[in-house]
């Protein structure tokens, strides 16, 4: 794996587009793009998967790390996001949303720090995203908000998973699990 | 609500599902995997050791699958109770050691989507049992990039309908995320794998039958059609059966056909069904059922027989397909077809007889090859008379037996009218003569009147004639005849 190409400028066509119709977050506008990555989906194998209708999504310096699908127009990705490729650059709580099948993705962050590593969506008010540090967001089919942990779990969290809108699992680091019975609201 | 596991520092659970608000699913690190009963998590194995684990889902209570480093895949179909090992065929050039998937996601019971480095996409519509394998990236050279898909997701309502997400990376710890949507055809019933193994094994003793034996080799069977062949015809359909597949391991199914006979050959053809097709088929021959030639006696025995007892009576039986055919040749006589009784014509200590049968199956019995002793004459006899004698004449007699090891049962005689038996006539010489009337029996008088010229002699004695006529010196001449 020698001999990298480093992207050094997004596609300007897929950063307009980013810019224009993306619901972009208080957290200011997203990383200038400074890479040139082909956007070609390309599928080597059969039979040919995905279908290739649409156009992927790319978002630079980014970290994608789970995504959940409610239907087949909605799901949101989340993951964390930084200002430039730097190893020292922070790493922020990055969630895209999407509610047309992945054609456009809204995207928001939820926390100055942090990074998002598991979402679950149960409806279209109901979908939580766990990250480090125990970090719990809720979407409620307006904002995100930071829900709780229990006392003194504190743990990562890697993944989060809800059966319906009072009962969920959260699980992460040191073999922890935190779950709810309330939508998360204890 | 629930507790957690027992804690362990530094080991990660790095998913979790959820099948209901009582039952979930999380996997980790270690090949670490616990169930939640609807009270506490539960350890449970998932036959990884110590493979770290990435991702798990479940499509319902039953159906789910786990995967993880080293391309491993756990599928079930029971709830977790059993879990089932699944492999794929990596791209050419990675090795599968190197391969981790990061996501798993099931759109059907037995579909089964799974991503990871590389950009490897796993699909399987047949619980893992074959996976259509390829790779998802964006950049004109996938190697100038470590594409690696975190996340694969789809919605029951439209199982065609996928997402997926993850990240390049290009040298740096920092990556550029993506998110794409995959159309995947719908996933119809994938045609079962073809059994494998097939044999049929003629069996039964009284009743013929075929035991068949097969090991599956899917597991997305309905269960198993039984085609047969009779005699290079055409295949017909002889069974439907409806088996419940071994998920976990491959089961051994057996069927015995008993609507065969004994004289026929049967090609068999078993296939594998469900709702998509029939698998190919496996495909094996019982060879001929009876393959034991019948058996033929005869009633032939080490004694002597006269020209009149040399009569054989053959007896055959085959316990299969029974007699189709007796054959016999005695002496120089051709060959016939037939059990008897019939007689042979010859003599001599080793009249050949030869027998044998065909069965219905067209099995050929050894010809089986024995011999007779048959005297056809009864014995010469002479005797040692003079011309005179003085005061008591003593006369021996001597049988001769024309066949070389037969014997002289007797000799018998009559004197003047007076019958005797042995070989010595004593008498007191007469002027008038005497006459003398002797005959032997041959040895198969054993059995049954004497046999040819002994027989005559002996049984009509009134027609006795003298065989010489003799008289005695001095006196007068004996009887002639």
């Amino acid at each position: 794996m020698l001999d990298r190409k480093r992207p050094v400028a997004m596609v300007t066509v897929l950063s307009i587009l980013l810019a224009m119709t993306f619901g972009l977050s208080s957290a200011g506008a997203l990383p200038q793009p400074v890479a040139e990555i082909d956007t070609t989906l390309r599928y080597q194998g059969e039979p040919e998967i995905p279908g290739g209708e649409t156009t992927p999504i790319i978002q630079v310096y980014t970290a994608i790390n789970a995504i959940d699908m409610l239907d087949a127009s909605n799901a949101w990705a989340v993951g964390s996001i930084q200002n430039d490729y730097s190893a020292t650059a922070a790493k922020r709580p990055f969630i895209a949303r999407t509610t047309d099948g992945g054609s456009t993705i809204t995207t928001a962050e939820v926390a100055p720090n942090g990074v998002l590593n598991g979402v679950s969506a149960v409806d279209s008010a109901n979908a939580w995203a766990v990250g480090t540090g125990a970090m719990i967001r809720k979407w409620d089919g307006v904002s995100w908000t930071a829900q709780v942990p229990p006392a003194g779990f504190t743990n990562d969290l890697r993944a989060v998973a809800f059966a319906d809108s009072n009962t969920g699992f959260a699980v992460g680091a040191d073999r922890r699990i935190t779950a709810t019975d309330n939508g998360g609201s204890t | 609500m629930a507790a957690s596991p027992t804690e362990q520092t530094g080991t990660w659970l790095n998913a979790v599902t959820s099948v209901s608000a009582t039952n979930a699913w999380t996997v980790g690190d270690g090949g670490i995997a616990y169930e939640f009963d609807g009270s506490a998590w539960q350890p449970r194995s998932v036959g990884a050791g110590s493979t770290n684990l990435y991702a798990v889902d479940f499509f319902d209570a039953q159906h789910g699958a786990i995967v993880g480093a080293n391309g491993t895949i756990r599928v079930t179909r029971d709830g977790g109770a059993n879990w089932r090992v699944s492999t794929f065929t990596p791209p050419v050039g990675i090795p599968l050691s190197s391969i981790t998937l990061r996501s798993v996601h099931m759109s059907g019971p037995d579909a089964i989507v799974a991503g990871g480095t590389y950009g490897v996409v796993l699909r399987t519509g047949d619980d893992g049992d074959t996976w259509s394998v390829g790779q998802a990236y964006l950049d004109v050279s996938h190697t100038n990039y470590d594409w690696q898909i975190n996340g694969v997701t789809g919605t029951p309502a439209d199982p065609t309908r996928l997402m997926f997400a993850g990240y390049g990376v290009a040298g740096s710890p920092t990556p550029d995320g993506y998110i794409f949507t995959g159309i995947q055809p719908a996933l119809a019933v994938v045609t079962p794998d073809a059994p494998t193994g097939l044999t049929a094994v003629a069996s039964g003793f009284v009743q013929p039958g075929v035991d068949l034996q097969w090991t599956e080799a899917a597991f997305n069977e309905t269960g198993y059609r039984v085609y047969r062949a009779k005699d290079g015809g055409s295949p017909v359909l002889m069974a439907t059966l409806v088996r419940v597949s071994d998920f976990y391991a491959p089961r051994v199914e057996r069927w015995t056909d008993t609507a065969v006979g004994w004289s026929s050959v049967y090609s068999y053809s078993v296939v594998a069904y469900n709702a998509a097709a029939e698998s190919t088929a496996a495909s094996a021959s019982s060879g001929k059922l009876d393959t034991a030639p019948p058996t033929t006696t005869s009633d032939i025995t080490t004694g002597w027989y006269n020209a009149s007892t040399a009569k054989v009576t053959l007896t055959a039986g085959d316990t299969q397909s029974g007699v189709a055919e007796t054959r016999f040749q005695a002496g120089a006589a051709p060959q016939q077809t037939g059990t008897g009784p019939f007689t042979v014509a010859g003599e001599g200590t080793s009249v050949p007889v030869a027998f044998g049968s065909t069965d219905m199956a067209g099995n050929v019995e050894t010809t089986q090859n024995t011999t007779m002793k048959i005297d056809a004459h009864a014995p010469d006899t002479t005797d040692d008379h003079r011309a005179s004698y003085f005061a008591v004449a003593t006369i021996t007699l001597t049988p001769a037996e024309p066949v070389s090891g037969s014997g002289v049962a007797s000799t018998s005689w009559l004197l003047d009218g007076v019958a005797g038996t042995g070989t010595t006539v004593s008498t007191r010489v007469l002027a008038s003569g005497h006459s003398l009337y002797y005959a032997s029996t041959g040895v198969p008088a054993t059995r049954k009147p004497p046999s040819g010229r002994s027989r005559s002699r002996c049984s009509v004695p009134t027609r006795l004639r003298p065989s010489r006529p003799w008289r005695l010196p001095r006196r007068t001449r004996s009887a002639t005849g």
